[in-house]
């Protein structure tokens, strides 16, 4: 069983491998099967192939788009996290402003003792308060205390036309001299009449700095501020230190004016290098996919102030997200290609195989109808043969007969006892030579099968008389036992001859020599009667007794049987409308019995 | 008892007819169907002993023509055809044809021929 399902050897060569074959129309022998089989495995396995690695294309595609979607996703969360932070962190300041202002009056803030003691005091929870300056309505700085800053290049009127409006205001300023940012936060204040006043506290930024550091840390390759106008206002490690432009115009179009964002952007920075950052661009669509060594630029502002949070990532961040993706094509995917190619390959092994079989079976039944029909060629020219003979065969007889009648009636040479002897064995020699012929007339008879009443002991004789010399020379001894009285039995004589002749010649050919041969014939109830073949052959093993009667099963092959035989005489029995067992032991003998109904029933085919 | 021989062979048929007159049996012989039917017409027989293969009338086709003209006649077919058991069989559509194989047993030809005239 397992050897019919895998017929893959262990040297992986199958039966059908090797099988040369001639192809119809065609000279020369070719592999016929070896080809059937290559052509058979290409095709199922491009079949197959095809869609699955179709299907996982697009499986790796998409896993790519969804990647580069996070990525862009991620930049964006980021970059609005940390300008979210970052606008918490401001509005502590703007909260600690309100406060003090609130608790003191215009006239306290704007006397210098006071204004001095509200720093101080913001300072002991706020270090980063540098100083304060309180502006009246005209926008004149009235009061300020604490450390000045080089003021030039502040448009105080300007950012106080915009405190106004809004009512707080945060933003930068750079210090060339210092060459570092502050922050300025603003203030409007209404007082009980109606009028206003603004405070500007002026801001270090050494503690956002850290604020910052730490959200870069979250992952980020990079993350800075920058002003409305694109200037670092932070220390960038793409873009460089404070005071420097984050932005490039790229030829005749600016493509990165953060002013105009009220959202977050990406841009895609192809080709950096530390010199010369690459071409900035805007990133649109997932389907814009990033060169392995690009840039992920996200921009977001700050509520409420002018900053705006740059964070850039890596675009090789990609691969963190392909992981999941390449371990399943790597770990699953792939191996299960392979098994499904081996697996193919079994199959495809397999029905070859089949097919193989059914060759070599189809082979053996044409050979078999071959021989079948050279038999039925001879068994003509023997009757013909045999027919033509009888009647030289005749005259002699009566010519010879003539002879005796002479002698005996004439009484000529009546004495001549020589003469005498010499026609009588002319006599016997003749009809010596018209049993044979009738034999062979009888046996070619065989193939008009026709239902008549049947003589069994007589057909057993006949049969018997085939073997009569085979069994003289080989020394077999010949048994025949036949009920008395043995009614006759309507039935087809032919097929009975056959299955006899068959079951005799098989008894032969298991026996060696000087063995015995037992037919015996006796009735069976009222309706059948049993034949058997009995022989001291080498018997048949238990398990074969069903087998013996299948197509093609011989333990004859090498000698030229073709296993046919037992299927055969199986087939005429039942047509007979009996029923054929078997009963054997290995090394000691076989014995086949035929029970046949008495009165003849054709089963219905 | 008057017996008539048909068989194309001359050699067999003539002989025949010579050891039947040694039994004191009288047969005439012919080697032909058309002959056959001459002779029956010519003279009076009791059995008719045919050869079943001839060249042009066969055996059995005399037979009929035989029994056309005279019904009650005997026939005794000879066959070099055949195994023993046709014998038996000896389909015929009057049931009074008798089958013989050759070559001829001349004591089972007169045992025939006596018991077909009783």
């Amino acid at each position: 069983m397992y050897k019919k399902l895998l017929p893959i050897k262990i040297h992986f060569r199958a039966a059908f491998w090797d099988y040369k074959a001639r192809k119809p129309g065609e000279e020369g022998e070719y592999f016929i099967f070896r080809e059937q089989w290559k052509i058979m495995l290409l095709v199922i396995v491009s079949l197959t192939f095809i869609p699955l690695i179709g299907g996982v294309s697009i499986y790796y595609r998409t896993a790519q788009e969804r990647a580069v979607e996070e990525l862009m996703h991620e930049a964006i969360f980021f970059s609005q996290e940390a300008a979210l932070d970052v606008s918490v962190f401001l509005k502590q300041f703007e909260y600690a402003l309100n406060f003090v202002v609130d608790s003191h009056g215009y006239q306290e803030l704007t006397q210098r003792a006071t204004l001095d003691n509200v720093l101080h005091n913001l300072q002991k929870t706020y270090g980063d308060f540098i100083g304060l300056d309180i502006i009246d309505e005209q926008g004149n700085i009235v009061a300020t205390s604490g450390e000045k800053i080089d003021s030039k290049g502040i448009d105080l009127q300007g950012w106080l036309v915009n405190l106004r409006e809004k009512g707080r205001l945060v933003n930068e300023f750079f210090s060339e001299k210092e060459h570092k940012p502050f922050v300025f936060l603003g203030i409007r204040e209404v007082m009980a009449n109606g009028s206003m006043y603004f405070v500007r506290a002026t801001l270090d930024n050494d503690r956002l700095m850290l604020l910052l550091n730490k959200l870069r840390l979250a992952g980020l390759d990079d993350l800075y501020l920058t002003n409305g106008v694109g200037s670092i206002l932070t220390p960038s490690r793409y873009f460089g230190a404070p005071g420097g432009r984050a932005y490039r115009v790229n030829q005749d179009q600016v493509i990165y004016k953060p002013e105009i964002l009220k959202e977050p952007a990406v841009f895609l920075i192809d080709n950096p290098q530390t010199e010369q950052l690459g071409r900035i661009r805007m990133w649109l669509s997932e389907t814009d996919r990033p060169e392995k060594n690009s840039l992920i630029l996200s921009t977001a502002p700050t509520e409420g102030t002018s900053l705006f949070i740059n964070v850039i990532l890596s675009a090789s961040n990609l691969d963190r997200f392909m992981q999941r993706s390449n371990e399943y094509i790597l770990n699953l995917v792939v191996p299960g290609f392979i098994l499904l190619f081996l697996i193919k390959c079994c199959i495809v092994s397999y029905v070859i195989h089949r097919l193989y079989l059914a060759e070599i079976r189809k082979n053996e039944f044409v050979s078999q109808i071959e021989q079948a029909d050279k038999l039925v060629s001879i068994g003509r020219l023997a009757a013909g043969v045999a027919h033509e003979v009888n009647n030289p065969l005749a005259i002699i007889n009566e010519k010879a007969g003539l002879l005796q009648d002479l002698f005996t009636f004439t009484g000529e040479y009546q004495y001549d006892e020589r003469l005498i002897r010499t026609v009588a064995s002319i006599i016997k020699a003749v009809e010596r030579a018209g049993a044979i012929t009738h034999r062979l007339l009888g046996f070619s008879r065989q193939m008009d099968t026709s239902v008549q009443k049947l003589d069994m002991e007589h057909l057993i004789l006949e049969v018997l008389d085939f073997v009569r010399k085979k069994a003289e020379y080989r020394g077999i001894r010949i048994t025949v036992d036949v009920q008395d009285n043995l009614p006759e039995i309507v039935t087809d004589r032919g097929k009975m001859q056959q299955v006899l002749l068959n079951l005799v010649n098989n008894a032969f050919d298991a026996m060696d020599d000087s063995g015995q041969l037992i037919v015996t014939s006796h009735r069976k109830g009222p309706d059948s009667l049993f034949i058997s073949v009995q022989d001291t052959g080498c018997g048949i093993p238990t398990e074969n007794f069903k087998l013996i009667f299948e197509p093609f099963f011989s333990s004859k092959i090498k000698t030229g049987g073709t296993g046919l035989g037992l299927a055969i005489v199986y087939g005429l029995v039942l047509d007979l409308g009996g029923i054929i067992n078997v009963e054997s032991t290995v090394g000691v003998g076989t014995k086949f019995t035929v029970t046949l109904p008495i009165h003849y029933t054709k089963t219905e085919v | 008892m008057r017996i008539l021989l048909v068989d194309d062979e001359a050699e067999l048929v003539s002989t025949l007819s010579e050891r039947l007159s040694f039994r004191g049996i009288d047969a005439d012989w012919v080697t032909s169907g058309a002959e056959a039917l001459k002779r029956i017409y010519a003279n009076e027989y009791d059995i008719a002993v045919l050869d079943v293969k001839m060249p042009g009338m066969s055996g059995i086709e005399l037979a009929r023509e035989i029994h056309l003209y005279n019904a009650g006649m005997k026939i005794i077919f000879v066959t070099g055809h055949g195994s023993r058991d046709d014998f038996k069989e000896g389909s015929t559509e009057s049931g009074k044809e008798y089958y013989l194989a050759k070559p001829i047993n001349i004591d089972g030809l007169i045992k025939k021929m006596m018991e077909i005239m009783e």
